[in-house]
């Protein structure tokens, strides 16, 4: 236990790093481009305009309500590419890092830290590029878009918890950079992101009841689009909560009781 | 005894020698706790205890745990057993610009490195400047690491380390890559954060530097500590303890005391004996000042090569050739002789006015009476170890020449 809590205070002292290794981070991403920052934003644009293109023009996928498949698509990808960035770059944090870890003092607990930093800055430009599609098409929002701030908070719980799992798991069994991308696409397409969850067959429904991402992905949704996010409170609720914080707390016991096994792991 | 700044109770670390990652894994799974490893020792029960303002220096040879000693010192690894008490900031210098990420800039890796080690990035944009002035790389500050020689690293790591203030400092080896006036001036450095309370442990091989900046040295010999005294003391147990092995290994098999030894060449000679005695004919390697050393060489000599000449030559510690003598096969006695071969016996005596150190003989042989050593036929490297000491305080220099 007082292991846990060190292991939190020393989180907490490098505050001050995060800020400066993600500003880096996100810098050294682009350095080097000719047209660098603007990267940023062309790249979700065309990842947008690609999946908008096939599903809403192509299949012709419906969605709920009254929503255009656009504003219903990119709402729920938001939360996902948050997700599928930061675990796989955090997956070959520690290992990409071991050069550092085996030399230096260095705190490889933050890194998650850092990747989530450096996610948030491309996060803010898709709510902005969600916020443009909501405007043309007459979607108005209000407070309620506060409860944002939730689930944002509860994805990233739930993301801290797997980056340490798996990365720390990736420094001893390098096979898990392998999975982690295959668990990553599987999940994906077992969350109604892309496809709307009314198409599900009732016997396949514990599918997404049970998927924790479900949540999260409906809880941006109900956010941006239907504000009514205060109201929900399904039955899945409190389950998946308790899924997040339970995934957190294990992910930081195993980081943490590996974290020695660093230096001396070849 | 409150200055008490690390202490370390029975530290050992121990390597687990895994076969395979399979190994690790089962290992790691393993409800009963079988073993899957080989165990290795690297440091093995290390009790020492530094005081605040101590200048410490760290000798031993490769591989003798002197690396895990500062990982563990500097909590990257934990000791397998045993405890590590540091009450103190530590700011460390173990391999040359490892901790650089090497696409930014050296400015940027000076305040990224104070930022982890707890300061603010406002804290250290006060002291940037200083720092910079401190590297003196010139505009190369804002080039990214990647592209910097390592006397460039060494400069920007040192600079870097600087501005943290640390109670603790640990130099591991850095400081030879950097140009003398970098050097003495890093050294000063040194002496001016010891004088204002720091905490300093310094590794080295220069035995010389060791000995003029550290008040207190420690031995490590296998992962333990043989000697913890006294620079003077512990130097010149350590070059004892590189005797000893020689001379040890002379004892047990006479063959096969080169074979630790580089020798390369057409094997025209075979060495087998080789014989160090002073004034009173008793073996020793151990010598003071201006006494007489004797060596005796005794090799079998190829017929072929009986027209060239045996180049016997003197190096100090780092190499260097302090003395040499050419002498010519065929002046030497033969002990015996075949068809093939003649025994030779060759006595070089040398008065050693000498500084104190660590000394070792080398054998070549060479075609002709040349200046240039490129035309060796044969050469048997530092086959023999002399070690002086108590040569006069003021002597500077290795070689004591008489005006």
């Amino acid at each position: 236990m007082k292991n846990i809590i060190n292991f939190f205070k020393n989180i907490y002292s490098q505050k001050y790093a995060i800020i400066y290794m993600a500003k880096t981070e996100f810098k050294l991403r682009y350095a080097g481009t000719y047209i660098g920052i603007t990267w940023a934003i062309v790249n979700p644009t065309i990842t947008v305009l690609i999946y908008w293109l096939i599903f809403s023009k192509g299949l012709k996928v419906t969605t709920p309500g009254d929503i255009p498949y656009i504003a219903y698509f990119v709402s729920g990808l938001i939360p996902w590419l948050m997700f599928s960035e930061v675990l796989n770059t955090s997956i070959n944090g520690v290992r990409g890092n071991l050069h550092l870890i085996k030399k230096t003092q260095y705190p490889s607990e933050v890194l998650v830290f850092v990747y989530l930093l450096t996610a948030a800055i491309t996060q803010l430009i898709y709510m902005c590029i969600l916020l443009i599609i909501l405007y043309f098409n007459n979607i108005n929002i209000d407070f309620t878009i506060i409860s944002i701030l939730y689930y944002v908070l509860i994805l990233c719980l739930f993301l801290i918890g797997l980056s340490w799992f798996f990365s720390s798991l990736n420094v001893l069994f390098k096979d898990v950079s392998q999975f982690v991308p295959v668990l990553l696409n599987t999940w994906f397409w077992a969350t109604p992101i892309v496809w709307n969850k009314n198409i599900i067959p009732d016997q396949y429904s514990w599918i997404i009841n049970y998927n924790p991402m479900t949540y999260i992905v409906d809880g941006y949704r109900n956010a941006f689009l239907y504000q009514d996010a205060v109201n929900y409170f399904n039955d899945y609720a409190l389950l998946n909560i308790t899924v997040y914080v339970f995934v957190f707390i294990i992910g930081a016991i195993v980081f943490n009781k590996l974290k020695s096994e660093f230096a001396d792991a070849i | 005894m409150n200055n008490i700044i690390i202490k370390a109770t029975n530290i050992s670390k121990k390597y687990r020698l895994f076969n395979s990652k399979k190994d690790r894994l089962k290992e790691a799974v393993s409800l009963f706790g079988k073993k899957y490893h080989d165990d290795y020792w690297a440091l093995s029960d290390i009790n020492f205890e530094i005081e605040k303002g101590d200048v410490i220096g760290l000798l031993g040879k490769n591989g003798s745990g002197k690396s895990t000693l500062l990982q563990i010192i500097s909590s990257i690894k934990r000791p397998t057993l045993g405890n590590i008490e540091v009450n103190g900031s530590i700011a460390s210098i173990l391999e040359l610009g490892i901790d650089f990420n090497p696409e930014l800039s050296g400015r940027e890796n000076i305040i990224l490195k104070g930022i982890m080690n707890g300061l603010k990035e406002k804290e250290i944009r006060n002291n940037l400047q200083d720092m910079i002035e401190f590297a003196s790389i010139g505009d190369y500050i804002d080039q990214s690491v990647g592209s910097y020689s390592s006397g460039m690293l060494v400069r920007v790591a040192f600079a870097s380390c600087i501005s943290l203030k640390p109670d603790i400092l640990i130099i591991d080896e850095a400081l030879s890559v950097g140009d003398l006036e970098f050097q003495i001036k890093c050294i000063n450095w040194m002496k001016e954060y010891v004088e204002n309370g720091g905490t300093l442990i310094f590794v080295s091989h220069d035995l010389q530097l060791i000995n003029s900046l550290c008040e207190k040295v420690l031995l490590l010999e296998n992962g333990k500590i043989t000697c913890f005294d006294k620079a003077q003391i512990t130097t010149e147990k350590y070059i004892k303890s590189i005797n000893d092995r020689s001379s040890k290994e002379k004892i047990i098999d006479k063959t096969d005391q080169f074979s630790s030894m580089i020798a390369y060449g057409k094997s025209y000679i075979n060495i087998r004996s080789i014989d160090i005695y002073d004034d009173e004919m008793s073996f020793t390697n151990q010598f003071n000042y201006n006494d007489n050393c004797y060596i005796s060489i005794t090799a079998e000599v190829d017929r072929n090569v009986c027209e060239e000449y045996f180049l016997i030559l003197l190096r100090d510690s780092k190499g260097y050739n302090i003395y040499g003598k050419w002498v010519p096969i065929e002046s030497l006695p033969f002990q015996e002789s075949s068809e093939k071969s003649v025994v030779v016996n060759c006595i070089l005596k040398l008065k050693l006015t000498l500084a104190n150190g660590c000394y070792s003989v080398t054998i070549s042989i060479n075609k002709k009476e040349l200046k240039v050593s490129t035309n060796i036929s044969e050469r048997h490297a530092s086959v023999a170890y002399i070690s002086v000491s108590n040569s006069p305080s003021f002597m500077h220099g290795i070689v004591n020449i008489e005006h």
